[in-house]
């Protein structure tokens, strides 16, 4: 029986490391992709003895501006056999991103955030009859609807991301191609970022929200707040006065 | 980096204030190491359950392992594992035992990590049987900030200062273990009631070559000819399956200061003995446990360390030598007696072979004492102290929170020659402890 396919991008850590352990677990075949080779290796190691899953891994920077996403998912897209569902993860932020960011600072945030994740959509969407892609994940943040004089460029770059999927999951359905285009929009989960920090809400496990990942991943959603009581704070915080917003502290 | 923070001995007894840093990325773990050529000390820490705090110090980073907890390779045919050092035995016997494997030596508990297994050297319900961890490590890879990346197999000189070293030597990134095959599907655990100590011992003795494992509980509140009044405990593997844990449980790490900790240490903790003879006498003489089950007895008795609240317990583990059992533990009885300290768990396991660095690990019986921390409890074990001195026991440094430097130079005879492997291998004192501190290493 042919396995089904999953590419992860930003599969060493977080939420990608997660989604990689869950589908390995379900049966996937699996190309995982980081930076961080070492990691990599170790995870794709774990898999095959825990779970007997194939894995291959692929060192890739994202933030390497010489990058060819076109040959990249080529490669992919030939050693997997097929690339159906992609979880595209990789993100996150930066020192410097505050206040007015460094150009550094600035520039990588948008690269990781938002340009390299677009145009790995694109480049998988471009050859979709070829890669018998089913769906395509994006992750954005609640930060991307409440912005605030930290992670200025992160918040930005997350925003940006979710209207760009928008409009390629516009595009997909006026082409009547097969393919769905998801954003989870997270709060706050257990990760480097919040890990040994007092938060006001609470820190939601990434094996659930793989777990929710898994459940939906063939479903025409748009757009997932998880877990769903963000919705009601991200609501409340959209409807403050500005002269009570930029009293927050946050 | 974090900012330090309260860290507490797991037996709650005291604590420092150091910096806690997790990570999962081997290159962050790498550079928080590295960033000790700043001044920043730092020591590996696993599930953070060292009763000594062998993994935190004052101002010192403890460089949490648990993230990095997968199982690398599983060669079927031969049973050799190799896994990262943060996975805990409980995933490991989980995955081992589905496969027809077993971990030859294991702590009671399935949180406990491999990496504190080694850093520790432990030793399982039958060191008699199985030694310690070290006996079934293969090979083991560590990273120090100046030495690197060090793959060690049992040859290598470093190898026994890794295994029973507390970290000493560096972060322990994989081990490769040798399992065993498992013998059956299940563990039988009969009960044999004994009228005290020198009875247990001397069933223990005798039972030792017939079954598994053999240990005991005895009631060291118990005066005159009763004293540890008890039973043993001696359990074989058996194919017959029987119904397993499922899950496992997290144990209450320190401080237990919470309102229903300060509840049950206030009214329990004086009973425990009482409870736990009483629990005995009403249980079958015969139980047929699941795997994981009889590997971890102190799965689902977590609620043990809160019965000790805030101020903690004190644990003191000797071994002592078979020719001096009698003298040894009729001092023992009239210490306690006299101390009016209750003792809260009393236990015996035979122990085998030649003692080596700081590895608890010698010819004799070893008995273990728990008693909540008190400044009776202090003095009784201060005469314990003593004791082992003139009787040439052997106290458990990972187990005894308070040992001083003094006498574990006086009980360890390679004492001189740890410290000198220890100092040659990390000439700068990068890595640091509070156990490192008290022992003067």
């Amino acid at each position: 029986m042919i396995k089904p396919t999953a590419l992860i991008v930003g599969a060493s850590s977080g939420l990608g490391k997660a989604i990689a352990t869950l589908f390995a677990e379900k049966g996937f075949s699996l190309a995982l992709v980081s930076r961080d080779s070492e990691d990599l290796q170790a995870l794709s190691a774990s898999l095959r003895a825990e779970h007997g899953a194939q894995v291959i891994y692929y060192d890739l920077d994202l933030l390497d501006p010489k990058v060819h996403f076109g040959n990249f998912i080529k490669t992919v897209n030939e050693d997997l056999g097929s690339i159906q569902y992609s979880f595209l993860t990789a993100g996150g932020s930066f020192s410097g991103d505050e206040k007015i960011p460094t150009e550094l600072a600035f520039q990588n945030c948008l690269r990781l955030n938002f340009q390299s994740i677009s145009m790995l959509m694109n480049e998988l969407l471009a050859n979709q009859k070829l890669n018998k892609c089913r769906s395509i994940l994006v992750v954005s943040s609640i930060a991307a609807l409440v912005p605030r004089s930290q992670n200025n460029t992160y918040s930005a770059a997350k925003m940006a991301l979710e209207n760009y999927a928008k409009s390629l999951r516009h595009y997909v359905f006026q082409s009547r191609m097969a393919v769905q285009i998801q954003v989870i929009r997270l709060g706050y989960m257990d990760s480097g970022f919040t890990r040994g920090k007092k938060l006001l809400f609470p820190i939601s496990q990434r094996e659930e929200i793989a777990q929710f990942i898994f459940k939906n991943r063939d479903k025409d959603y748009g757009l997932a707040v998880v877990p769903k009581f963000w919705s009601v704070i991200l609501f409340v915080l959209r409807i403050l006065p500005w002269h009570i917003y930029k009293k927050l502290r946050f | 980096m974090n900012e330090n923070q309260t860290i507490y001995s797991f037996d709650s007894t005291f604590s420092v204030s150091g910096e806690l840093f997790e990570t999962e990325k081997y290159r962050e773990l790498y550079a928080a190491m590295l960033d000790s050529a700043s001044g920043k000390k730092f020591v590996s820490r696993g599930a953070g359950v060292s009763y000594p705090l062998a993994s935190a110090g004052e101002n010192v980073r403890s460089i949490v392992s648990l993230q990095f907890n997968r199982i690398l390779e599983f060669d079927s045919s031969s049973g050799v594992v190799k896994v990262e050092s943060g996975i805990s035995i409980g995933k490991l016997l989980k995955f081992l035992s589905k496969r027809g494997w077993w971990l030859p030596v294991m702590p009671g508990h399935p949180s406990i990590t491999v990496g504190g297994c080694v850093a520790a050297n432990v030793h399982g319900k039958s060191q008699y049987h199985s030694g310690l961890f070290e006996d079934c490590v293969r090979e083991l890879e560590i990273f120090h900030p100046t030495q690197g990346k060090k793959k060690l197999s049992k040859e290598s000189p470093l190898f026994e200062f890794v295994c029973g070293g507390f970290g000493l030597t560096g972060h322990i990134l994989t081990v490769s273990i040798q399992c065993k095959q498992l013998a059956g599907k299940s563990l039988l655990k009969r009960a044999i009631p004994t009228a005290n100590l020198f009875e247990s011992i001397e069933i223990m003795l005798t039972e030792k070559d017939h079954y598994d494992h053999v240990y005991s509980w005895n009631n060291l509140n118990c005066k005159g000819d009763h004293f540890g009044k008890g039973y043993v405990y001696c359990e074989k593997f058996e194919s017959e399956p029987a119904k397993d844990i499922s899950e496992f449980h997290v144990l209450a790490m320190a401080p237990r200061k919470g309102l229903l900790d300060q509840l049950l240490s206030r009214t329990l903790q004086s009973q425990i003995s009482r409870v736990y003879a009483l629990k005995e006498r009403i249980s079958p003489a015969q139980v047929r446990m699941g795997i994981l089950a009889g590997a971890f007895p102190i799965n689902g008795k977590e609620i043990y360390h809160r019965l000790f609240g805030l101020a903690g317990l004190l644990e003191s583990q000797i071994i002592i030598p078979h020719d001096q059992l009698r003298p040894v533990i009729q001092k023992l009885a009239k210490s306690i007696a006299q101390s009016q300290v209750k003792i809260s768990l009393g236990s015996l396991k035979i122990f085998r072979g030649r003692q080596t660095n700081l590895n608890f690990r010698k010819d004799g019986i070893c008995l273990a004492l728990n008693a909540p921390n008190s400044l009776q409890t202090l003095e009784l074990f201060k005469q314990v102290d003593a004791i082992c001195i003139e009787h040439n026991c052997l106290p458990n440094i990972a187990k005894d929170s308070r040992l001083s430097a003094a006498v574990i130079r006086s009980t360890y005879p390679e004492f001189e020659r740890f410290q000198n492997g220890i100092k040659n291998f990390d000439p700068e004192g990068r890595i640091h402890s509070a156990l490192k501190a008290r022992l003067q290493l």
